[in-house]
């Protein structure tokens, strides 16, 4: 009886993941198995693995899955890092408060197409580049920001960090608000200051909502598309190249999107995998924190 | 010092120290803006500076040759919609998860985190051929559709705060024989007010700003999209950047007004909301 | 977090019959999509053409405001016939997606434009229809009809041309005693190297379109080829009878010589097309790559500018650049009876001069068709008559084009010094086996 009622509350939700992403995910496993050219599956051939055979042996796909992971990893660190703290300091009182909250929150607004062309401004490795003109400014070196293969990966996790720290701090916020204030003023009388109150206090009450954050950025980075795209092209040479991108120039580019949804199906495997991993740190976390 | 003037001196300094860190950080929305003033060419000769001469040609350009407010409406229409049946149906699933610790529970939330990990480029050509073949193609209606994938993303950030409620609130409330919906709608949802703020938050920025499902779903003129106009800035070989940069802008102004509005709201919030503990 | 806890303030509030009819919706919007569930079996559904008889659906690659004169004069010239335009971007890929998608859904539209890349594909699946005997085909020029050939017939009419030859500022040029880009590729590299002496950055390329001259070489030696009754250079990788290690390593290793003799750095591994566009038009920069697109921002500017060709490798070497006839305008092949008909004079409009101009000066492309001949704007009068009349131009298509990302992703690693011009060679090599 209960399983039925609360079926009945998941119902909305499983029906419209089951439509809309579940069957066609079906329907693009059923096309990995063939060398439909993405416009009339009626003169698809079936080719058994063939697709998933070519994967394997393509250089340039295995490049863009070692950035993506650096990528994944190196921004979920960061991001984790920066944005706990700052809920933090954006949940007390201080003069510009909300306009420092809706600051970091609009960083993740605008598209990426956009924002592309802007950092590609700024982090031009010619002279004249904004940021290498403020580093002469200062008396130092102009650096080839996206002309180099570490800066330029670096370029991009960096942009990464700074558009999307504001969103999961506000995140945080969300749940800061909901720990109870008594917590805090018993930690006060006992006498503890500011620092234990957050390692004792904040922290472990934060894991949930780290769960939820850390989930979100480890999927979203593998994901990631628009951004190096946007910014480098992948390059310089396969720097910044993601699997993404080679499934996109794979599937569409070119007219394979059979092979295009093999690379869908054997990255969703690998994400799976990621996942996996993901929860069971996270719950064993809970565990010793609880 | 009293603890009352460190308090005062602390928050000055945080004041100060935030505020230029967020001015930092706003550096490459600022250059956005600016270039709006300006045309191609000086855009070009000077990226980064105040324009020589301010003008409005790339604004006036787009109210007079571009649907900006027929556009306008339909993106209110099919945000408004969207998220509102998204926010619904992913609170709706989380309180059914959390209503029961039961292997069946977890089984099914297990399956709606596939939607994370699910690459949306291998979904764009089926997700399209359903909607053609349901004839949605090119419809609001059909966007409202395919943004409703985004309820499990809702449901797995309602889910987790959800799990952090006392559970002590429900039973009372199950005892005095209030049916599952009225407690979902009457305790729950209220008392997940600060995470329902941050997903309608989340949900309208991403939908208002999403140009990819219209670009491919959208092909005539009365059902486009706001953002669908930065289209009419680009040329084959050439982006015309200013006029990019102004849509792009042009489309920020109403959620940035939704988004200060909302902030005005939050004080009395917090003020008569204060379900903590 | 509180920003939008005001809103689900209202949301809460909502009064519980507001929260039926809101979950009706929801299931009628569900129920709109299950309804296709069933109809998914027929996968690709067949597409219609079968909306009113007097309108002509039309999808272009540009924007509305370069169409405009184009529809509006089609439109004074046939009232009869309303053309329904929709358009994606000129950005290829975004409209590559896009029409690949729709055409996956069956809502191909009546009349559309098709990049090269997309000809086999939508040729295979019957939807272009064949134009060859068309009459309005008969002044488009022969490279166009090539581009747009498969088994001898021709399935796209393209009635212009891009190139992409050397943009320079005169004024800079002076400075080292030029008054134009010199003829061959050592007499570039020295100008370049006396401009780097008068104080003036000499030359840069944009990081996604890297290694310009490189197709150049490459097609006037497939020129040459031909002329020799053998194959041309692509077309022998493709057949198999050479690789990219043995025909491109060459061409790359004089595009190196660059780097090597410090003309370019690798700072253009990483360059972007705006940062390079920028620094030509605030003076400190005496060559780009170029075509006739940013000929309107450069005249704004004030930069005493013209185009000069890309410099060949041996004296007398034939000019060549790389550029392409422009996505060509097809016809639905399903399309039947009045639609058809409407189809076909929307296509001999845009061949007719009337047509041509509107898309010259809409759409800014250099039109070229054998019975028009373009009024070009004075700078670039040089690069229009050595290439774009003469058909002189040439894009590497290997692999549905495919292959050129991958050339400039090797160009960059070898801007960076990474790799040697046979190990691009041969990293070619390996991509083209994958994608065979």
């Amino acid at each position: 009886m209960e399983n039925l009622n609360s079926f009945g509350f998941l119902l909305p939700v499983l029906l419209v993941f089951g439509v809309i992403v579940i069957i066609p995910f079906l329907q693009s496993l059923v096309y990995s198995l063939t060398d439909f050219g993405g416009y009339d599956f009626s003169t698809a051939k079936w080719v058994g693995l063939d697709n998933y055979r070519q994967i394997f042996h393509d250089k340039t796909l295995l490049s863009g899955l070692g950035f993506t992971l650096l990528y994944t990893l190196a921004t979920t660190m960061l991001i984790t890092a920066v944005a706990l703290p700052l809920a933090v300091v954006l949940n007390r009182k201080f003069f510009g408060r909300n306009f420092v909250r809706s600051a970091f929150f609009f960083l993740s607004v605008p598209s990426m197409v956009v924002l592309g062309v802007v950092w590609k401004y700024i982090l031009s490795p010619l002279d004249s580049g904004a940021l290498n003109m403020a580093l002469r400014a200062m008396g130092l070196e102009g650096m080839p920001w996206l002309s180099n293969v570490n800066l330029a990966q670096g370029c991009v996790i960096f942009i990464a960090v700074w558009c999307q720290v504001g969103w999961h701090a506000t995140l945080y916020l969300a749940y800061l608000q909901a720990i109870p204030n008594d917590l805090y003023e018993q930690a006060a009388v006992d006498g503890a200051n500011r620092r234990q109150q957050f390692f004792n206090i904040t922290l472990p009450q934060m894991v949930p909502a780290m769960g939820v954050s850390v989930f979100m950025l480890l999927t979203g980075g593998i994901k990631v598309y628009d951004l190096p795209f946007a910014l480098t092209g992948g390059g310089p040479g396969t720097a910044t190249l993601t699997v993404t991108q080679s499934i996109i120039q794979t599937g569409i580019s070119s007219g394979r999107y059979g092979l295009g949804s093999a690379l869908g199906v054997v990255f969703f495997l690998c994400c799976c995998l990621l996942v996996v991993l993901q929860q069971v740190v996270t719950k064993a976390i809970e565990r010793r924190l609880s | 010092m009293s603890l009352h003037t460190r308090e005062y001196v602390a928050s000055v300094i945080r004041s100060i120290v935030m505020i230029f860190v967020a001015l930092v950080c706003l550096i490459p929305l600022y250059m956005i803006v600016v270039n709006t003033f300006k045309d191609s060419a000086g855009m070009s000769q000077n990226p980064f500076g105040l324009p020589s001469r301010i003008s409005f040609d790339n604004y006036v350009y787009a109210f007079e040759n571009l649907p900006i407010v027929r556009s306008t409406i339909n993106t209110v229409i099919v945000t408004g919609v969207a998220v509102f049946l998204q926010v619904l149906i992913g609170s709706l699933g989380a309180y059914g998860i959390i209503q029961k610790n039961s292997r069946f529970t977890a089984a099914i939330g297990t399956f709606l985190m596939l939607s994370f990990i699910i690459p949306g480029q291998a979904l764009l050509i089926p997700q399209y051929q359903m909607e053609s073949a349901a004839g949605l193609t090119d419809s609001l209606l059909g966007l409202i559709v395919i943004y409703l994938a985004s309820a499990t993303f809702c449901y797995f950030l309602i889910v987790g705060y959800m799990r952090g409620l006392p559970k002590e609130l429900f039973e009372a409330a199950r005892l005095d024989g209030a049916s599952p919906f009225r407690i979902y709608w009457q305790i729950v949802l209220p008392l997940c007010r600060p995470i329902l703020a941050t997903v309608v938050v989340f949900e309208t920025m991403w939908t208002w700003n999403d140009f990819v499902t219209p670009k491919i779903y959208i092909s005539s003129n009365e059902n486009q999209t706001l953002v669908l106009q930065v289209y009419n800035a680009i040329g084959q070989f050439t982006t015309n950047w200013p006029l990019f940069m102004t849509i792009t802008v042009l489309a920020l102004v109403p959620v940035f007004f939704f988004f200060v509005l909302c902030q005005k709201w939050i004080v009395s919030g917090l003020v008569s909301g204060s379900v903590k503990g | 977090m509180s920003v939008g806890e005001s809103v689900s303030k209202v949301v809460g509030r909502c009064p519980e019959r507001k929260g039926k009819e809101i979950i009706m919706r929801i299931g009628r919007s569900i129920v709109a999509a299950l309804s296709s569930i069933a109809i998914m079996a027929s996968m690709g559904a067949c597409g219609s053409a079968n909306a009113d008889e007097g309108t002509l659906t039309f999808l272009g690659n540009n924007n509305q405001n370069a169409y405009q004169g184009l529809l509006d004069g089609f439109e004074k010239k046939y009232p009869d016939v309303k053309v329904k335009f929709s358009t994606v971007t000129g950005a290829q890929s975004g409209y590559q997606e896009t029409l690949q998608t729709r055409i996956s859904g069956g809502k191909l539209p009546d009349v559309y434009i098709l990049p090269p890349e997309q000809l086999s594909d939508v040729v295979k699946s019957n939807l272009a229809k064949d134009l060859s005997d068309e009459s309005f085909m008969k002044d488009i020029g022969q490279t166009s009809r090539d581009m747009y050939s498969q088994g001898g017939k021709v399935y796209g009419m393209s009635v212009s041309g891009w190139v992409r030859a050397l943009c320079f500022n005169k004024d800079l040029l002076a400075k080292a005693g030029y008054d134009n880009i010199p003829a061959t590729w050592d007499e570039f590299k020295e100008m370049c190297k006396k401009l780097k002496a008068a104080g003036v950055t000499p030359y840069l390329e944009a990081s996604d379109t890297i290694g310009v001259p490189i197709p150049a070489w490459i097609a006037q030696a497939s020129a040459e080829n031909v002329k020799n009754g053998k194959k041309t250079i692509d077309q022998a990788i493709a057949d198999g009878d050479t690789t990219f290690e043995k025909a491109y390593t060459p061409y790359y290793a004089k595009w190196d010589e660059l780097f090597k003799e410090g003309i370019l750095n690798s700072d253009v591994s990483g360059l972007s097309a705006e940062s390079v566009v920028s620094e030509f038009t605030s003076g400190r920069l005496a060559i780009m790559p170029s075509g006739s697109w940013d000929i309107p921002t450069l005249s704004k500017t004030g930069i005493n500018f013209e185009y000069g060709t890309i410099p060949m490798l041996k004296k007398g070497d034939t000019p060549y650049a790389e550029g392409s006839p422009d996505p060509a305008y097809a016809i639905n092949a399903k399309l039947s009876g009045k639609k058809l008909e409407n189809a076909e004079k929307f296509l001999a409009y845009v061949a007719s001069p009337e047509g041509l101009k509107a898309i010259q000066d809409g759409l800014g492309l250099a039109t070229a068709t054998e019975s028009y001949s373009a009024k070009v704007d004075p700078t670039f009068q040089n690069v229009y008559d050595t290439y774009i009349k003469t058909g002189h131009f040439y894009m590497q298509f290997l692999a549905e084009g495919a292959m050129r990302p991958e050339g400039y992703t090797q160009m960059q690693q070898l801007a960076l010094g990474s790799i040697t011009p046979e190990q691009a060679g041969k990293n070619m090599d390996e991509k083209y086996a994958t994608l065979r």
